[in-house]
């Protein structure tokens, strides 16, 4: 019996090599990837697509040797590795070691034995190289999801990696900082293998050599991106030049509130307090924030990464207190029961508000704690879980469990429709049952309130949030 | 195909030496408050019949049964209880017992760490665990003995040893196997021997 999922030989370093390689996860009956047989050469570039899981983050864990320990599960055929692996997580947060900005970048050099002056050195210019000016003694528990994103990505690049491994590295990045982080990486890059997994592909690929694509589990196309431009291998997949697609409505009976609320900011000011052993840090998160949210409008709130758009969802959903001015209703004063069936909340990392050990539980837990009835087999299928009705929550892939939390979160029908970077890691396919959804709960008279990264999303009315400040 | 075991079973992975920490950290933690509470439960209980105290000693012994039965590998029983009698002493005001809580601990990860040896590190079930429990007990007792009840005859010490067996068999081994059970229901021992037991694939 083979003990060791991923083995990590001695090869040319930056090579990667998958033969015949199968992994069927820990609560599967079926593998996940199947027989993937494929080698990337020293410094190739690669782009990973595929539609919400088919494989990608798998693949990418199993070439960074995670398999078998961080995820659970039997394998076949064998992986070889070649050098450093640094890797980003799709979940920017999994990532995060240490207290401290400056110590989390560290935590890398440091493991590799480098000298002081040098580690810090590597520090200053992996968070030069992201983006993130801010001080070294910054909270990490205090970051945005992009700047966490960002933070993440720096860890990786402190460490030089031969081959270096990132999933979905701007996924929460708003266009203008997603471009600098793609500068970044490209230039970090060079004379070193990358590979990246990416929906949004389009500004990845003319600087890639090799687009590999994934359907479920399965290798459909390996080959260059101008031949992959000419053939795309599935429709899900966000080719450059396709418009987007049309939502897809859901009906009415599944989003219309019993009751309409509309939520009002006068004057909202809000302080984030960071609590920790050596000095809690206060950040000024929001300033004098006068905003109306309405029944029946979508209003989307777009900006740069760590800007405040989920501290404004956050105060609009009664989840965050202001230190001044008022929000009317007082949500924030509500108890747990009360607000959940008025207010809906998507959070920006899903799997924090997952409670069940089945998809299908999860999905009613909240309507029936509320004495309110859904269709939990139709909505399953409109955002394609339906065949993942018995699977465990945290067993899901990161596309999956963003819907997932969002049908949790969403379907007893709340007045109150909140969600945060609802479309991260979603296909053509899923990103349309996500925006049909929330396009109809406006219809049917829900207020709609959703941060956003992307621009593309069509909304009644659109906030743009700059360093604080709701404009 | 290939079943992803665990390696063999002298090799510690990094998430079985996480795990002992986290495990230990949060049981000390446990154990700190018990000690609290413990105060006066015991002080009633000496009042009715002074041996009888060991019914409630069980609590302590927890810490070794989980380690040993998530990790499943020679020394993460012992190492678990250590680490968990650490941090009584450590947390603000440490324990009633100061530095002896560690001799304790020692014995205590011992009781556990003998039964699953004996078995040879293959079985992980609710007789084992409240095996183990007792164990525990028994050898945690014997170091009583000549610490902290010097002045008592046989028939107290017996009856103690008793009495603390049977809590090491349900509190620890019973109560310890179930949370463990119950973790591996909630998808958090995956990686572990225990996260396949309890799995159903879909």
């Amino acid at each position: 019996m083979e003990s060791v999922g991923t083995s990590l030989h001695p090869s040319e370093p930056g090579s990667l090599q998958f033969e015949d390689f199968s992994w069927t996860p820990l609560g599967r009956a079926k593998p996940t990837l199947t027989e993937l047989g494929f080698r990337v050469r020293p410094s190739e570039r690669v782009l990973l697509v595929g539609a919400s899981g088919s494989g990608k983050s798998t693949l990418l864990y199993a070439a960074a040797g995670a398999l078998g320990t961080t995820l659970a599960g039997t394998a076949t055929g064998s992986v070889r590795v070649g050098g450093r692996i640094g890797l980003l997580l799709q979940n920017p947060s999994d990532a995060i070691v240490a207290e401290h900005v400056g110590r989390d970048v560290a935590f890398g050099p440091e493991n590799a034995g480098l000298g002081r002056d040098e580690i810090w050195r590597r520090v200053d210019d992996a968070l030069a190289a992201v983006g993130l000016d801010m001080d070294h003694g910054r909270l990490t528990s205090a970051l945005s999801g992009g700047e966490q994103q960002r933070l993440a990505l720096a860890g990786a690049l402190a460490t030089e990696p031969d081959l270096l491994l990132l999933d979905e590295p701007t996924s929460m990045l708003d266009e203008v900082t997603a471009e600098r982080v793609r500068s970044a990486v490209l230039g970090a890059s060079q004379g070193r293998t990358l590979i990246v997994a990416e929906h949004r592909m389009a500004p990845w690929l003319a600087h890639m050599d090799r687009v590999v694509a994934l359907d479920a589990g399965k290798i459909v196309f390996d080959g260059t991106p101008d031949a992959f431009r000419a053939n795309a291998p599935t429709d899900e997949l966000w080719m450059p030049g396709l418009s987007d697609p049309a939502p897809r409505p859901v009906p009415e009976e599944w989003v219309r509130p019993t009751d309409q609320l509309a939520v009002r900011a006068d004057a909202v000011s809000v302080t984030l307090v960071s609590p920790a052993l050596r000095g809690t840090q206060r950040t000024a998160a929001l300033h004098d924030m006068q905003l109306q949210l309405q029944p029946s409008e979508l209003a989307t709130f777009v900006g740069p990464s760590g800007s405040g758009k989920s501290t404004v969802l956050g105060v609009m959903g009664g989840l965050i207190r202001p230190a001044s001015g008022s929000v009317v209703p007082r949500l924030d004063r509500m108890r747990s029961g009360q607000l959940a069936r008025v207010v809906g909340w998507l959070p920006q990392n899903p799997e924090i508000g997952f409670m069940t050990t089945r998809v299908g539980d999860e999905v009613a837990l909240t309507a029936a704690r509320l004495g309110v009835s859904v269709d939990t087999d139709g909505l399953l299928d409109h955002f394609g879980l339906a065949h993942l009705a018995d699977a465990h929550p945290l067993r899901l892939s990161g596309g999956e469990q963003r819907r997932l939390a969002f049908i949790a979160g969403l379907a007893h029908r709340p007045a109150v429709v909140l969600a945060d970077e609802p479309t991260v890691g979603q296909d053509r396919r899923t990103w349309a049952s996500v925006v049909g959804f929330l396009q109809c709960a406006a219809e049917a008279g829900a207020t709609v309130g959703v941060a956003t990264h992307e621009s593309s999303l069509r909304a009644d009315v659109v906030h743009r949030v700059e360093a604080g400040v709701v404009l | 195909m290939n079943s992803v075991g665990n390696g063999p079973i002298l090799r510690y992975r990094t998430i079985d030496l996480v795990t002992i920490a986290v495990l230990g950290v949060a049981f000390g933690a446990i154990f700190w408050g018990w000690d609290k509470v413990y105060e006066p439960i015991s002080t009633g209980l000496t009042a009715i019949h002074p041996p009888a105290v060991g019914l409630v000693g069980g609590v302590w012994l927890i810490a070794g049964v989980v380690g040993g039965l998530v990790v499943r590998r020679p020394g993460a029983a012992l190492v678990t209880e250590l680490v968990a009698a650490s941090m009584e002493l450590v947390l603000p005001g440490g324990n009633q017992w100061g530095v002896s809580a560690l001799s304790s601990g020692l014995w205590q990860g011992l009781g556990v760490e003998v039964v699953l040896a004996v078995l040879l590190y293959r079985r992980f079930g609710v007789v084992i665990a409240a095996l183990g429990g007792m164990a525990a007990a028994t050898f945690e007792s014997v170091y009583e003995w000549g610490t902290y009840w010097t002045d008592w005859g046989w028939p107290y010490k017996l009856q103690y040893l008793g009495f603390f067996a049977v809590s090491g068999a349900v509190i620890a081994g019973v109560g310890g196997w179930l949370l463990v059970r119950a973790l591996g229901r909630a998808g958090v021992l995956d990686s572990f021997g225990v996260g396949r037991d309890v799995t159903a694939s879909v």
